[in-house]
Order: C-alpha cells, then structure tokens, then sequence
C-alpha cells in the first residue's frame, strides 16, 4: 500500500511541480519558494491569498529547480518570499526577471536557516506584513514566535550539556540564541564523503561532547550520522530543521510550531535539560 | 558404412529469400577423409555450418550421426576449427589451456580438470606435436603452429567428425603440407570422419579420397582423380543447368 | 586504523568487491561485452533514484535494475543483426533517459545522491558487509564453477557452439554476475568508478600473466590489493576512498605497463 501510494506520488512530481490552478481561483497569489516561508506567508497573508510553495512536499529546497511553468508563476505573483544567497538559485534567477515586490528573508547572515531562531524570524514575519499591508496579522504571528522564543529559553535554562550533535550544520541560528554549541557532521549542506580520519575525528568529538545521540534531519539518508553514532556508541535521532514537511506529516497536521516544539523536546532531552 | 552425415533436399539463406544453398544433397560416411572446395561465397562454410547444426536449413534435412543437426545431443563428439581469426580477447593463454578448453563439452559443462582430461590433453598435444610448446603463449607461435593447437583442441574431445574450415589461413605452404599429412595420419590412426574444407585444395588432394565441390549446391562429389583438369582452378567451376 | 570498526568494515568491503569486480570483468573484456558494463551501470543509477522515490533500499532496486537490465541487454545483443542492434540501442538510450529523469526527480527529493556516483565505503555498515559478503562468495563461486565453460567460449566461441556449449545462457549469466557485481561495487568505489575497478586490475594482470588462469588469479590479487592498499593509504593521506582506491590500480597498471615495456613486449 505504501508503495502504490508513494509511486503515484512519484508520479504527481513528475506531473505536476507546484500547484495547479482551479479557473475559479482569482485570488491573488504569493509565492513561497519553501516552506517555513510559505508558513509565515499563509499566516500573514490570511484567506484573500493564494500560497503557493515553490518546493514540493517533502523535497529538499535546496538548489530546487524550476519549470517553465514555475518561472511564470514566480514572475506573475503579485508578491515573492524566498531566501537569496545562493540557497535556491533557481528561485533567485526567475525573482531577478520580474518586476512586483519580494521579501527576501536572507538578510545578512551567511547561515540560511534563518527561520530556526524564532526572534530572527520575526523579523521575515514583520516585513511580510509590510508588504501586504497587514500589519495586524504580521504581529499576530509576531506574538506566536514569541511564544515559541519563551518557551525554548525556559526549557534550555537548565541543561546539563550546552553541545549538541548534528549530521549538517542546520541550527547556527538556533545555537546562537540558546546559548547552545552546535557539533556538525558536515557545513551547511550535505556534502561529499570525508576521508577516514575525519570520520575518526568526529567520532572524537562526539564522544568528547558527551552526548547521548547524534541528530540527523527526516529528509535525507543519513549514513554518516549513522555510522559516527555507531561508533561513537549512540544512537541517531531526529531533528527538524524544518527545511520542508512531507505530504504525509501536513496531512497529519503538522506545521511549523508543532515541528519547533518537537524539537525542542528532542533538544532537552539530549541536552538533559530539567 | 554408417552416416556421419545426410544432407537431404537442403535449402538455406541467410535472409528470406535468399539462397545460400540449394538443393544440397551430400552424404558422409563414417570414417571418410573429404576435401569440400568451391568459390569464396559459394557456400562452403554455410554448407558446414548447417551440416553441424549451427544453422537450420530453410528446407530439407540434416542429420549427423542419425539426429537432427541443429538438435544434435553431442553423443558423438564434433571438432570444428571455423574459419578464423584468432583466439578472442587479449589475455595471454597457453597452448595447454587452448587444448584443456577442448574437454568442454555439453555433457561436461561443469567440474575440474580431470586426470583423464590431462592424459587425452597430453595425448593431443603429442599427437600435434606441440608437446614441448604445450605451456607457451599462442600468440609467440607461428599461424601454423596456432592452427595445430586449435586442431589439438579438438581432438581432445576424441571426435568422431572433424570439420576444418579453411585451416590454411596464415599459413605457409610448408606448413600447409604438414597440416595435411597430420591429417591424414590422424585420419589413419583413429578412424576421424574429417571434413577439409578450402577454396583450395592442392595441399590435401593427395590424402582424400574424395572431393565435393560447393557451389549453391553440389557441382561435383567423387574422386580427386575424376575431377576434369579446368576444374582444379575454381574460378572455373560452372553452376550444372 | 583498525580500532575503528567503520574501517575494519570498510576494509573487508573492499576486500571482497576487489576480488569480485576483476573476476567479473576479466571475462568481459575478454569478450569485448564492455558495453554490457556500461548499460548495466546506467541502468543500476535508475534503480537507484527508483529506490530513494520508492522509500525502498536504493542499493536493492540498484541490484534489480542492474540484474534486469543486464539480462534484457544481452538478450537483445545477441539477437544480432541490425534489429537486434536497434532494439539494444533503443533500450540503452531508454534507460539512460529513464534513469536521468528519475534521477533529478530523486533529486528534488535530494537525498544525496553523490555518494552514489562516487561510493560510500566508510559508511558500510554490518548488514551492508553481510549482503556484500553473501553476493560475493556467490559471484565468486559461479565463476569458479562455470569458468571453464566461459574459457572455452573466449578460446573459441565456434568450437564451443559446436560441443554443445549452451552460449546464450552463458551470456546471460555472465550478464547476471555483471549486474551484481556492479550494484556491490557501487558502495565501495562508486557508479562512476566501477567500470575501473572491473577493467584495471585485468589490463595490468594481462600485461605480465603468462596464461590465461594466471591472468585471472593476478587480476583478483591485483583488485584485492588495490582496495586494500587504496583504503589504507586514503587513511593515513586524509583522501577520498574510493577515488584513491581506483587511483592505486591505475598506479599498478602503470607499473605492469613499465614492466611489460622493459621485457619487450
């Protein structure tokens, strides 16, 4: 059953990147080019627009490319949300050839997991309401990554380890505001294999940090992470870095906060946190 | 006398329409040395090919030793040396792995070298007379000494029918004559049906007792000394209306 | 280097696939069948992709695709003739486009696929070793078993048709172990690399063998070498495995090639 059900979603990327448009939906649209953005962007922008997700469920944004029909999209939407910088090329270049207002939520910062910092993501949340003049709805979502921001610093007040492990370097920004140390298997994203003594070093240092697992993210396979925590003597577990949800997870009703709060509580946990 | 070979009626081309051979009627019997000539693309190899059951005539029948050719069970072993070439691939190998490779046979697809496979390779070689060379490379032997370990080959599988298809390519006219006296003593030792088949036959016309010259069918099938004077240069072979 | 049970795993991998990769492709260079290799090796990146849309063990839809594939491209091979060229050349070309569409689709799911094209030996685990230990004691004991029939069909392939030597199922075969071979070898060296590791260690072999089972056991002595070797110096040189790995056969093949020259052959 699983596997019919996956090979028709095998099909439908195939088919159909991107959504489709009914005739009879005149709204206009905003185009996210993955999903934390089009989460902000959907909350925000409320009922009267259409949101559209440039990466398809469950695929990793990272350099996604796009269809022609993609492009038009991008260069029709009456606003574009994305995130420059080399992280999604192909967004960037379509963004480049239209004329209309975007709101890129890179900023200044070389990292670009930006919307993992609650605090950092406000401000991509804020200029969003800017844009579609809703200021109202912006502080709305404002109050909620607040509360996100209040409830992580309460749970990682008390921790017995500050370091956490993780297969690529996703929570710089998480890190930062928490006070916490990020251990990264590989940089920013996945990458080649590492030569032997690389593996060793890390395992090193995996042990040295004392910590009781080694993070890798849902998406991808996670071989490396794997094979460091077995050596290592622990065992893998999962972190979110909320780069996209599956269709499956959405349709468990899953979205952003909720993924946040997971990982919050996988954080105390390997953190052990009181 | 029993029948190495009947070919009865037999047609045969390569694609619809095409004829090969036509109307080939020939008969082997057991333990006969023929020469089989005829023009380059008169269809001598063609004639052998069906003979040994690796092509299925288009009409006709073709037995050997009573079964169908092309569903011969192997209960009598076949030698065949096509006409060649050399041995595939660049991999250095032994006149005694060429000869070993002749004990393969359908019935005997699987298993290890057997003392007794060592004592009949030995014997070849011998036979050959390349035993001193038997663990050299081929390819530092000359044509003619290639071919006789090919002709070692199959006689390891102690044939009862020997086919050689133009087994004087690349070699020498001293070596051609050795070639044919070998056979000729081979013939005479073990009793070998052997088939020579060569667009020309000066060296072996000596040693058969009969010659069958092909040419889309049989244009003549008797004694080398039957065989009128213009024929023993093929070009002059006419098709009988 | 062996305190690390990633290496020591690495490490028998590498032992067995450089057994089998030269058993396997000494006889297919012998047959000059290096397309088969190649059209096995595209098909088994399409299983790949296929496997990581699927959600199924990639390196299993790899040995599925390889396998089919194999067989289905020397089935039309050897049909022959302008038809059966056409049809391989058709189902090649297929497959290939079949693979590169799945592939960008894999892709956007993005699970790593370079480590795929280029190996991941040091990320083997025991279940991995155990499945590549099983298909390679089998590979290597249908070579030893069915070698002398593959012998007598590279000696001679007429001769062989006419002792009765069922040719098409060799071929077939042959193909089977072609496929398996490649979907092990994936892991240790890499899609990309494993034609080299098939065909390095039998060139240097036949450069300095005097007969054709010499050829053979040096070319898997060669192979087992070169992982070994290749794996141990990627370690203390902070290199990649499975490069280095085919680095150190090419390094072997330059050597037979130096002392081949010097005999004067």
């Amino acid at each position: 059953m699983r596997l019919l059900a996956s090979a028709l979603f095998a099909t439908s990327l195939l088919i159909a990147p991107g959504c489709t448009r009914s005739e009879s939906d005149a709204r206009p649209t905003i185009v996210a080019s993955f999903y934390p953005l089009a989460w902000a962007a959907e909350r925000v922008a409320g009922s009267g627009y259409r949101v559209v997700n440039m990466t398809p469920a469950g695929a990793e944004p990272h350099d996604i490319e796009l269809s022609p029909r993609d492009v038009k999209e991008v260069r029709d939407a009456h606003l574009v949300v994305y995130l420059s910088g080399g992280f999604q090329p192909a967004v960037e270049d379509a963004v480049a050839d239209r004329d209309g207002p975007s709101v890129d939520a890179r900023g200044d910062d070389t990292d670009p997991h930006v919307w993992l910092d609650p605090v950092r993501f406000s401000r991509v949340v804020a200029e969003l309401g800017r844009a579609l003049g809703r200021p109202e709805a912006a502080r709305r979502v404002e109050a909620e990554l607040r509360e996100l921001d209040r409830r992580y610093r309460v749970a990682l007040r008390n921790c017995m380890r500050s370091t956490f492990v993780t297969d690529h370097a996703a929570f710089g920004h998480l890190a930062r505001r928490y006070g916490l140390t990020q251990l990264a298997l590989t940089g920013v994203s996945p990458e080649a294999e590492p030569a032997p003594r690389d593996v060793e070093r890390l395992v090193d240092q995996v042990k040295a940090t004392g910590a009781p697992v080694v993070f890798a993210e849902p998406l991808l396979s996670n071989r490396l992470a794997e094979t460091v925590a077995r050596e290592a003597g622990v065992h893998v577990s999962s972190l979110d870095p909320i780069e996209g949800l599956s269709a499956e997870r959405l349709g468990e009703g899953a979205d952003y906060e909720s993924v946040m709060l997971d990982d919050l509580d996988a954080l105390t946990k390997a953190l052990g946190c009181r | 006398m029993s029948l190495a070979v009947l070919l009865a009626g037999v047609s045969f081309g390569y694609r619809p329409g095409q004829r090969v051979l036509e109307h080939v009627d020939l008969q082997l019997g057991e333990g006969e040395f023929v020469a089989v000539a005829g023009p380059n693309g008169g269809g001598k190899t063609t004639l052998m090919r069906v003979l040994l059951g690796l092509e299925r005539p288009t009409a006709g029948t073709a037995l050997l030793f009573g079964e169908p050719a092309h569903r011969y069970s192997g209960r009598r072993p076949l030698g065949y040396l096509a006409q060649r070439s050399v041995v595939g691939g660049d991999a250095p190998v032994t006149v005694r792995e060429v000869v070993t490779a002749g004990r393969v046979t359908s019935r005997r697809l699987v298993g290890r070298v057997t003392r007794e496979d060592g004592r009949l390779v030995a014997d070849a070689l011998e036979r050959v007379g390349l035993g001193a060379v038997a663990d050299a490379p081929l390819r530092t032997l000359s044509g003619g000494m290639q071919q006789r370990a090919f002709i070692a080959k199959a006689l390891a599988a102690r044939p009862a029918l020997l086919v050689l298809d133009e087994p004087t390519t690349g070699v020498d006219a001293e070596s051609q004559e050795s070639l044919a006296e070998l056979l000729a003593d081979l013939h005479g030792e073990l009793g070998v049906t052997i088939v020579y088949v060569s667009h020309e036959f000066g060296a072996v016309e000596h040693h058969v007792q009969r010659i069958v010259l092909v040419r889309r069918n049989i244009v003549f099938d008797g004694p080398p000394h039957d065989l009128p004077g213009m024929w023993h240069d093929p070009g002059h072979v006419h098709v009988r209306e | 280097m062996f305190e690390s049970e990633f290496m020591r795993l690495a490490l028998a991998a590498g032992a067995i696939v450089g057994v089998l990769a030269p058993a396997v492709g000494f006889f297919l260079v012998q047959r000059r069948q290096s397309l088969v290799g190649d059209g096995i090796g595209h098909v088994a990146f399409a299983g790949v992709a296929a496997g990581i849309l699927l959600d199924v063990s990639p390196i299993l839809t790899a040995l599925v695709a390889a396998v089919l594939g194999g067989v289905a491209i020397e089935l039309l091979r050897s049909r022959g003739g302008a038809a059966g060229d056409q049809a391989l050349a058709i189902v090649f070309y297929t497959g290939i486009a079949l693979g590169v569409v799945l592939v960008a689709e894999a892709g956007a799911l993005n699970v790593d696929l370079f480590q795929y094209l280029f190996g991941s030996i040091l990320t083997i685990t025991r279940s991995d070793l155990a499945l590549i230990a099983a298909l390679g004691a089998a590979g290597i004991a249908m070579i030893a078993v069915l070698y002398r029939a593959f012998a007598a069909v590279i000696i001679d392939e007429e001769g062989a048709r006419v002792a009765g030597l069922p040719i098409g199922s060799l071929n077939v075969a042959l193909a089977a172990l072609a496929a398996v071979t490649i979907a092990l070898s994936m892991r240790v060296v890499g899609i990309l690399l494993v034609a080299a590791l098939m065909v390095l260690p039998v060139s240097a072999a036949g450069r300095v063998a005097w007969s054709m089972r010499s050829t053979l056991v040096l070319s898997t002595a060669i192979g087992v070498a070169s992982a070994l070797a290749g794996l141990t110096i990627s370690y203390y040189a902070d290199l990649p495995p499975g490069g280095t790995i085919v680095l150190t056969a090419a390094g072997v093949y330059l050597v037979a090639l130096g002392v081949s020259a010097v005999r004067g052959r």
